[in-house]
């Protein structure tokens, strides 16, 4: 069983929100956004990297601007691979927690 | 809404540390990540806020990046040593060659510095500013230095100048004195020196106080040896010891032992007054004319000793007014190693030693150097590899000389070893307690390890710079590899490691030669048999009666009374005049008072003349003003037969009677000049007479030995009986030669067998890469002895090379060493034949080991494999 850690569906599907913008800074911003946490620039890269070891992103560099320096994007896209992973662990989250009322402490 | 936003850009320091920080060509996409959110955190927070954010995570990185660094490091290391590691044990016969040759060389290195130790007469606080006051003499138009001063002159010095903080007489002057406590009788060497020797030098004081401890005449202050052998267990401090039976002297003080490493050694010291009394001369230390003590002195800081050597000969000048004698300061500290004055001295021994041992150090070195390229074709394959796999030059190139480091470093371990295991057998080889003290010898410790890295790099600098430049391509399509290219270079390495073990072997047989030369050289008497007893007391009151007591004892067959033995004739004179003198001679002569038995007694011969004799008084003809000279003397009078000729020295003249053929009064470095013998009668002048001279016959010598010593005891039955045999004082003579010449004689084994391994290394190499060729000679039908000759060939022209360059060189550096005697055995064609000779015939059975192996083998084994 290879299911996705949460770190990584976190980072996969900010990439598949952010489409054709998917570098570090927007993937960064998602994901700060959703967990409500300030994560630090170098805690993206490491699951980027074995993302895309594993086969589930590819990248490729992209157009340079200005406020970066000059330098390029590394922009990351979902493969096929990515998206079945994302699939399958909506598909085990919605088993899982189907039939579940809120979670309140029972008495 | 068009604002018009700011570009910032983040510190150059910080994103320059952030780019060497990422890994090698991934850094343009994180940097441009980090000046992104870096300019939108300065638009938003400020400019401070993105600052700090930046260097935060640039700092946080670092930890990072270390870990990651070495982590891979280790890994490449400890691939390197696994590769390392299977090549010495994949090669063992190679491995041991490279590792023991380069131990050898190491241990010799570490025991030659042990042995050529410069921390002689380090050990002094003041010793910085301490000099001793040495003088050149002029004899004519020869200079002589010598260590003697006026003994007025240091108190003077002390008295007068600022400049000198202290000053300090030393004389051996009692030479021996004769101890006496309770039941011990005891002949000792004393010293005399002034009372402030204790301050200014610093020998540590056990018990007493070194500012007054010699203050009193009548005070000794001796080492804790002794005092352990006088007093055992008692409190030495205040015993009284009974000296010459006359003189009650106190124990004042006990130094703690002399160390070895002084060049001052003794074991008592008295107060230099004592000698007025002892030699009833009450004007002894107030005189400026004669030269017979030796001072030191110790400067202010800033005192320049050459500025002040002017002044110390305008000071002697002033109460004595003399052309022939320059005084100078000379280093207290460079005695040892340095001759006064001169640039002479055990430097040179020291100096020839420290060659010897690396020479032995770069012969291993080249056997390390040959043997590695010479194996570079089986390593090429894995360069190769490594190349195409990713490693750079530099990569390669610092795998190579980590190999080599690390062989070094394996060797200096064995070769501590080995120097832990041939201490006890080099410390009687040179006659020096010896000890590799590491935690004492901090410099030792960095030594070695500088030795090693240095031997390390030099070695492995070769084949790492030329393996780290093979193509890759021809690598690994099998065509590089050892080429010829190289093997002319470890041609020349093999002829230069020869050429050297050839010099030394020249060396060790010269220096053999010239120790045989002066063991058995005529010395011009006959130095066999002969006893001798130092006098003291009593005994020279009865000089006469025990000469004829000790001519009865059955096996002594002659006595003579004489002022010293003949190999220290000490006082010397000049100035004498002659008819026909010319102008610039001016000989120093040496003196030696003897009886009339003399001649007859050493069996010296006479040339011309007669020596004194009984019948010579008797007729009356015997005055005080008759001389008898050797031929040393009549030469430099330039007259063949001088006997009638007069000597006149002031108020003093005198005629020639005799002359002596020569015979050698000093150790042969020195040349025995002209002499003087005079002769007064033992009556009237006893103190002029110290030791007498018995010939024993050699059978019977132990009785013979009985009868002196019972004749010596009537007449002096307060003093010990000691007496020495003339021919055991040669015994020591030359050891420092005999020392020298053994250790070279070790080290010039050591160096062949060191370049022999390398030899056979090499011949085993070349065998085995020409297997294949030999294979298919045999095949052919070359024959065995064919094959041999044809592997032996190369080896044996090249050696017989290095014997031709080695020749004069070692013709030139025997030479010098000979000139350090005055007496010297010639350099014979036989000793370089032999030395070639002995190396071509080693080179020759070295190589053919290896092959005869190689031509003996069964051509299918070898060409099977295709």
């Amino acid at each position: 069983m290879d299911l996705l850690t949460r770190a990584e569906e976190l980072i996969l599907l900010a990439v598949w929100r952010l489409k054709d913008d998917a570098y570090c800074i927007p993937i960064h911003e998602q994901v700060s956004l959703i967990t409500g946490e300030t994560l630090s620039l170098g805690s993206i890269y490491m699951p980027l990297d074995r993302l895309v070891k594993k086969g589930f992103l590819e990248s490729y560099l992209s157009e340079a601007t200005p406020e970066r320096g000059g330098r390029h994007k590394r922009i990351y896209r979902l493969t096929r691979e990515g998206l079945k992973a994302l699939q399958k662990i909506r598909n085990v989250q919605d088993r899982m927690w189907s039939g579940i009322p809120d979670l309140t402490e029972e008495g | 809404m068009s604002i018009e936003r700011r570009h910032y850009k983040p510190p150059k320091l910080a994103e320059f540390l952030l780019r060497r920080i990422l890994p090698d060509g991934t850094w343009e996409t994180p940097t441009g990540d980090f000046e992104e959110f870096y300019n939108s955190l300065a638009q938003e927070r400020g400019i401070f806020r993105a600052n700090v954010w930046y260097l935060g995570q640039v700092l946080k990185l670092i930890p990072a990046k270390i870990i990651n660094t070495t982590y891979w490091s280790i890994q490449m290391f400890k691939n390197y040593m696994k590769v390392a590691f299977r090549n010495i044990i994949r090669h063992k016969g190679f491995s041991v060659i490279n590792i023991t040759g380069l131990a050898v060389g190491m241990a010799c290195c570490i025991l030659i510095f042990l042995w050529v130790e410069k921390s002689y007469d380090q050990f002094h606080k003041n010793g910085k500013n301490m000099y001793i006051v040495a003088t050149h003499i002029k004899y004519g138009s020869r200079t002589s230095t010598s260590s003697g001063t006026p003994s007025a002159l240091g108190p003077a010095l002390k008295d007068e100048y600022p400049e000198i903080v202290n000053s300090v007489r030393f004389c051996n002057g009692p030479h021996a004195m004769y101890f006496a406590y309770k039941d011990q009788k005891l002949r000792e060497e004393v010293e005399a020196v002034d009372p402030s020797f204790l301050k200014m030098f610093s020998f540590p004081m056990a018990l007493g106080d070194p500012e007054t401890a010699l203050d009193d005449p009548h005070s000794l202050v001796m080492s804790e040896k002794m005092a352990a052998k006088y007093f055992r267990k008692e409190n030495p401090l205040g015993q009284t010891i009974r000296v010459d039976n006359t003189y009650d002297f106190t124990v004042t003080g006990v130094f703690e032992d002399v160390p070895h490493n002084s060049i001052l050694q003794f074991d008592y010291l008295i107060n230099i007054v004592f000698l007025k009394e002892l030699w009833t001369f009450p004007q002894l230390l107030n005189r400026w004319f004669d030269l017979s003590f030796t001072t030191f002195v110790q400067l202010e800081h800033n005192v320049s000793p050459e500025a002040f050597s002017g002044k110390i000969t305008d000071r002697i000048n002033k109460e004595y007014p003399r052309e022939d004698v320059k005084p100078f300061l000379w280093p207290f500290t460079k005695i040892y190693l340095h001759r006064l004055g001169t640039g002479g001295g055990r430097i040179l021994r020291a100096r020839m030693l420290t060659m010897v041992a690396l020479f032995v150090l770069v012969i291993a070195c080249i056997n390390f150097m040959n043997l590695t390229t010479a194996r570079s074709g089986t390593r090429a394959k894995e360069i190769g590899m490594r190349k195409v796999t990713g490693a750079y030059k530099i990569d390669i190139i610092k795998q190579f000389f980590g190999e080599s480091v690390l062989l070094a470093l394996l060797s200096v371990c064995l070769g501590v070893v080995l120097v832990l295991l041939l201490l006890p057998v080099f410390s009687g080889l040179t006659g020096k307690t010896l000890g590799l003290n590491i935690s004492d010898n901090l410099l030792l410790v960095f030594g070695l390890i500088g030795i090693a890295v240095a031997t390390g790099f030099l070695a492995g600098s070769y084949p790492a710079l030329m393996m780290s430049s093979f193509q890759p391509v021809k690598v690994l399509r099998g065509s590089a590899g050892a080429g010829s290219k190289k093997s002319m270079l470890r041609k020349i390495l093999v002829v230069f490691q020869f050429v050297v073990t050839i010099i030394l072997i020249i060396r060790t047989v010269v220096v053999y030669e010239q120790l045989d030369y002066m063991r058995n050289k005529d010395l011009g008497f006959n130095r066999d048999h002969l006893v001798y007893l130092p006098v003291s007391g009593a005994l020279k009151e009865h000089y006469g009666a025990a000469k004829q007591e000790l001519l009865k004892v059955p096996g002594v067959s002659g006595v003579s009374l004489t002022s010293r033995t003949p190999l220290l004739f000490g006082s010397s004179g000049s100035n004498w005049n002659w008819e026909g003198k010319s102008e610039d001679t001016n000989p120093s002569i040496r003196y030696f008072c003897c009886d009339y038995d003399f001649v007859k007694t050493f069996e010296v011969e006479m040339a011309y003349g007669q020596f004194y004799s009984e019948e010579l008084t008797k007729g009356g003809s015997l005055q005080s003003g008759q001389l008898v000279i050797n031929e040393q003397l009549a030469a430099v009078m330039g007259k063949e037969n001088p006997v009638g000729m007069r000597l006149l020295k002031r108020d003093q003249q005198a005629t020639i009677i005799g002359v002596v053929k020569d015979f050698n009064y000093w150790p042969l470095h020195h040349q025995s000049g002209p002499l003087i013998i005079f002769h007064k009668s033992y009556n009237d002048e006893p103190h002029r007479y110290r030791y007498i001279f018995a010939r024993v016959r050699p059978e019977n010598i132990p009785q013979t030995i009985a009868g002196i010593k019972e004749v010596y005891e009537t007449f002096n039955p307060e003093f010990p009986f000691i007496y020495r045999f003339l021919e055991d004082d040669y015994v020591g003579l030359y050891v420092s030669e005999e020392r020298t010449g053994s250790v070279v004689k070790y080290f010039s084994l050591l160096a062949i067998l060191v370049s022999c391994l390398g030899l056979f290394g090499l011949a085993s190499f070349l065998a085995e890469q020409r297997t294949k060729e030999i294979g298919i000679r045999k095949v052919l039908g070359s024959s065995v002895q064919g094959i041999l000759v044809l592997l032996s060939k190369e080896f044996v022209k090249w050696v017989a090379l290095a014997n031709v360059i080695a020749w004069p060189i070692a013709w030139f550096m025997s030479r010098a060493w000979l000139q350090n005697f005055a007496y010297r055995t010639s350099i014979e064609l036989w000793i370089f034949l032999f030395a070639g000779v002995l190396v071509v015939s080693i080179a020759v059975l070295t190589v053919s080991f290896q092959s005869i192996k190689a031509a003996t083998a069964n051509p299918i084994d070898c060409l099977r494999y295709e």
